[in-house]
């Protein structure tokens, strides 16, 4: 292991001078800090405008943004819906999430790699293409579902007309919500459990306590900044999303404040956008809630879960309920994954969305269509792919850089650098994407059109969600390790390199998966930053969704699944053959 | 600042699905190029093609803006480079450009909204009656906007969408959404998805009452978020019966062999797309071009016929259609109250 390394440097401390810690000036830490300046640069002017908009009007001092917001008529029944959605949703994915990585990482119930993959599933399907799947799937009288569990119904003489499910329904909207919040807690949650040291937990369990004891005494306060970290993400993602919203929680009734914000800015021309920046500042303040909350749980934690001690995991073993828990495990993925893709996969070879399936003339037109035909979208694969595996590794590098940068000086600046690079996140990405365009797309950039404003607009967007996967990795490594190595002589570099990376391994090759499919699933920025001569594929995927073809939009998700699928199991393949097993050597 | 912000902070991304507009997709072919100009059009065409490419940035169907782009470059022999965006994305992406000083976008076809009156205020378009447009003086008068800024060039009606195998009679009027037999059976969009839908309400409420609105709401619509998942959702057999039905939608749903069909009724209104060219760009004598095509005979006939929209120059076809300044725009608020919705 990299300590083993560190502490056979050639050059032995110079004990009359103590050695370099955290704080001084270093070459690691300007190129943080730099990284870190230039990302919040990035994004701030965009964010800056906003706050601004809310208190400045016409050079004058107002509050009319926040006073015509107040005045909204059902302004609490929207604010209402969002929270029960949000909070609910998050709930139930921080509980599905840590039971689906105890299972997959703590238990002889894990099927191998195929675990590891299964759970980012429902991730990799752009969120259109899923709230569609599962009108399809759970429409009243045209889904898929209803149609067939209806004629089983019919089997024993049940006659029902339409139903039994309606997606369009409160348990259908927090349903699809849970089910895309899952893999933001998985993730975080199954890295901090592969590094964990079990032996706390076997100790406790000595002791005579039980296994619930365990899990509420040991277990849990140890994982809390990872389950922190996903709750986080989870609530983040739910008052951002717009599709799912709009598609499955509209014709419910059910109003998500960020639905409306969308058709505040894009009703009408000129947009109302007192009332869109007043809307966004209650959805900023949740953030800061939610943020706040995972701050406190960072900083009151005592849970350095590596220590510079070898660990091993422990693997409960299950007994008789071990098929219970594989099953459980399998009929998750299977509804929350498998059944959506049938769905579209369904729609895509009969051409159009229909209960009434015809099964003698299934084609693949639609694949055909969608993949083989248009040379564009040929051509926005490989862009998307490209920039996918390019920016998340740029991206994930820069997390970690700066998160350690973060964790090593916790004062007010680097608390506020800290929540400048997350608040992107609460922010309408559409104000981000036209922000970058105005500051990079003209003089003296002049980078409109390229690649280069495509990766620097997602680094923007989608950095916040990896700088929260890289704090949750950074938070596991005890800093005993980070001094071992400075005295042992390592400098910054040689430190995050040699002993930092290797142990974060685990959560970073989450942060870049997240990064990774983001990018490539990216539908905001792509819209407007894309173009003839930068075309990528969330600029195609809009373009199939507005021109209404379900069945090729169908095609084309089936395939960009099967597409970043297959990285995403390389990627975890190989970082778990060479990465995390190399880590734990020593 | 402000301004370039306020103008380019009216925004979608994919939540363009609200916005959805317009377009045929056929395929027609490219007429051939016609053996003469006048001297006035020689020389355009002269300096267009030394510009390189037209860049045209429109919000109709992709497969139609490819077929009116073909043709074009088949009559003039000027390249087209076409960037298809709905038209909040549109906005906002043009906004970004031209405010940088040059705008990439020679010119640009889309809903006609106040936008071009702040497009003419900050000097990112020209007036199109005044910029030497071969047959701009012959358009008709009352079809330009924006003080002779921008041509109307087609009129995009709103229409019926219905599940062909549930109801096989087209119907006759509007009044079929205020049937009882179709309680339980209908699709509407929300009506602030759209500026279109709430200009649609409004000449319903003058021209049936109030009373045929709160009918309809009676009738316990679903109300979906846009008009994508409305017309999927009419051809599945979620609902029979929906609006609105978009051209493009269900001739795309149409070509799959979905039951699904539009029907056009009396009196109806909807967005009208205009013409606009950017003051600075790298190809204006293309764009003029362009803009000349759009709004002749030929042009405007084929842009109309593969969107499936009407051509403002085809005097018997724009009878149903009521344009939207003549209509006595309703308050959002009570056109939700009477639909059932607030």
């Amino acid at each position: 292991m990299s300590t083993t390394e560190a502490a056979r440097a050639p050059k032995p401390p110079n004990l009359s001078k103590p050695p370099k810690l955290s704080g001084r000036p270093s070459t690691f830490n300007a190129v943080s800090l730099s990284i870190a300046v230039v990302l919040v640069t990035l994004v701030s002017l965009p964010l800056l405008k906003v706050l601004a908009d809310l208190f400045i009007k016409d050079g004058a001092l107002t509050l009319d943004p926040i006073l015509n917001t107040l005045a909204i008529p059902d302004l609490w029944k929207m604010i209402g819906d969002t929270l029960l959605v949000v909070l609910a949703s998050s709930l139930l994915a921080v509980v599905i999430g840590f039971a689906v990585a105890w299972a997959n990482e703590r238990t002889d119930a894990r099927f191998g790699l195929l675990n590891d993959v299964l759970p980012y599933l429902p991730f990799l399907l752009p969120p259109v293409a899923g709230a569609v799947g599962w009108t399809m799937l759970l429409s009243p009288n045209a889904g898929l579902l209803n149609a067939w569990i209806r004629g089983g119904l019919g089997l024993f003489g049940v006659q029902l007309e339409s139903g039994p499910f309606d997606i369009n329904s409160w348990y259908g909207l927090i349903m699809v919500y849970t089910f895309y919040a899952v893999p933001y807690v998985y993730m975080n949650v199954s890295a901090a459990m592969q590094s964990m040291d079990s032996s706390l937990e076997e100790a406790s369990r000595l002791s005579g306590a039980s296994y619930f004891t365990t899990l509420r005494r040991v277990t849990l306060p140890a994982l809390a900044p990872s389950l922190g970290a996903g709750f986080l993400l989870c609530t983040w993602f739910g008052f951002g999303m717009f599709s799912i919203a709009a598609i499955i929680g509209t014709p419910a009734h059910i109003d998500m404040i960020a639905v409306r914000i969308v058709k505040l800015l894009t009703f009408s021309y000129p947009p109302q956008e007192d009332l869109a920046i007043g809307l966004s500042a209650i959805v900023m303040l949740f953030v800061g809630v939610s943020y706040y909350v995972q701050f406190r749980i960072l900083k009151n934690s005592r849970f350095s879960s590596i220590g510079g001690k070898s660990s091993a995991r422990n693997i409960t073993r299950l007994g008789p309920w071990r098929p219970v828990v594989r099953g459980a495990v399998m009929l998750y993925v299977f509804v929350s994954t498998i059944l959506p893709m049938v769905g579209l996969f369904l729609v895509a070879l009969n051409g159009y969305w229909t209960p009434k399936i015809k099964w003698d003339s299934l084609s693949l037109t639609a694949f055909r269509t969608a993949l083989v035909e248009d040379s564009q979208t040929r051509e926005a694969f490989a862009n998307s792919i490209t920039l996918g595996v390019a920016g998340g590794l740029i991206g994930i590098v820069a997390a970690a850089m700066v998160s350690l940068y973060v964790a090593r000086r916790r004062n007010a600046f680097t608390q506020g650098l800290d929540a400048a690079i997350k608040l992107p996140a609460s922010i309408s990405h559409m104000v981000i994407a036209v922000g970058i365009l105005l500051l990079l797309g003209r003089e003296p950039f002049n980078l409109g059109g390229t690649w280069l404003i495509l990766l620097l607009g997602y680094l923007a967007l989608y950095l916040p969600q990896a700088s929260i996967a890289s704090d949750a990795a950074v938070a596991v490594v005890g800093r005993e390790l980070d001094e071992a190595s400075k005295v042992s002589g390592g400098n910054d570099w040689k430190t995050f390199f040699r002993v930092y990376i290797p142990l974060m391994t685990p959560g970073l090759v989450g942060g870049w998966a997240l990064l990774f499919i983001r990018i490539v699933g990216d539908l905001t920025a792509s819209a407007i930053l894309s173009g003839t001569s930068n075309v990528v594929l969330g600029f195609r995927i809009m373009e199939v969704f507005n021109g209404g073809s379900y069945a090729t939009l169908a095609a084309l998700s089936a395939f960009l699944v099967l597409v970043t699928g297959t990285v995403l199991v390389a990627v975890l393949w190989i970082s778990k053959r060479f990465g995390i097993s190399k880590s734990r050597i020593g | 600042m402000k301004k370039i912000l306020q103008s380019t902070l009216a925004a979608v991304a994919g939540l363009s699905l609200l916005t959805a507009c317009a377009g045929g997709g056929g395929t027609a072919e490219p007429t051939a190029a016609a053996p003469s100009f006048d001297a006035e059009t020689q020389a355009l065409i002269t300096e267009a093609k030394s510009a390189g490419p037209v860049t045209f940035y429109s919000m109709i169907d992709e497969a139609s803006l490819r077929v009116v782009s073909e043709d074009f470059t088949a009559r003039y022999g000027v390249q087209v480079e076409p960037v298809r965006l709905v038209t909040g994305d549109l906005i906002q992406r043009y906004s970004a450009e031209a405010a940088s000083g040059k705008a990439a976008a020679d010119i640009v076809l889309m809903t006609d909204s106040p936008f071009f009156d702040d497009a003419l205020a900050n000097g990112w378009i020209t007036p199109l009656q005044d910029a030497g447009v071969p047959g701009a003086s012959g358009f008709p008068e009352e079809l330009y906007t924006h003080d002779g800024a921008t041509p109307i060039v087609s009129l995009i009606p709103s229409e019926v969408v219905l599940n062909s195998d549930a109801i096989t009679a087209a119907p006759a009027d509007w009044k079929i959404y205020a049937d009882p037999a179709y309680k339980g059976k209908i699709m509407l969009a929300e009506p602030d998805s759209s500026p279109a839908n709430i200009a649609f309400w409004s000449l319903m409420k003058e021209k049936y009452g109030d009373g045929f609105l709160q009918e309809i709401a009676a009738n316990e619509p679903k109300w979906m978020g846009g008009a994508v998942p409305l017309t999927q959702g009419i051809a599945a057999g979620e609902a029979d019966l929906g609006f609105p039905g978009v051209a493009a939608i269900v001739n795309n749903l149409q070509k799959s062999g979905a039951p699904v069909q539009l029907v056009g009724l009396a009196p109806t209104t909807g967005p009208e797309a205009a013409v606009a060219l950017s003051k600075s760009s790298a190809n204006p004598a293309g764009a003029k071009l362009l803009a000349s095509y759009l709004m002749s005979a030929d042009g405007n006939k084929l842009l109309n016929d593969d969107t499936a929209a009407i051509s403002p120059l085809d005097a018997a076809a724009s009878e149903r259609f009521t344009r939207v300044s003549d209509v006595q725009l309703a308050d959002v608020a009570e056109i939700r109250s009477l639909l059932g919705l607030n």
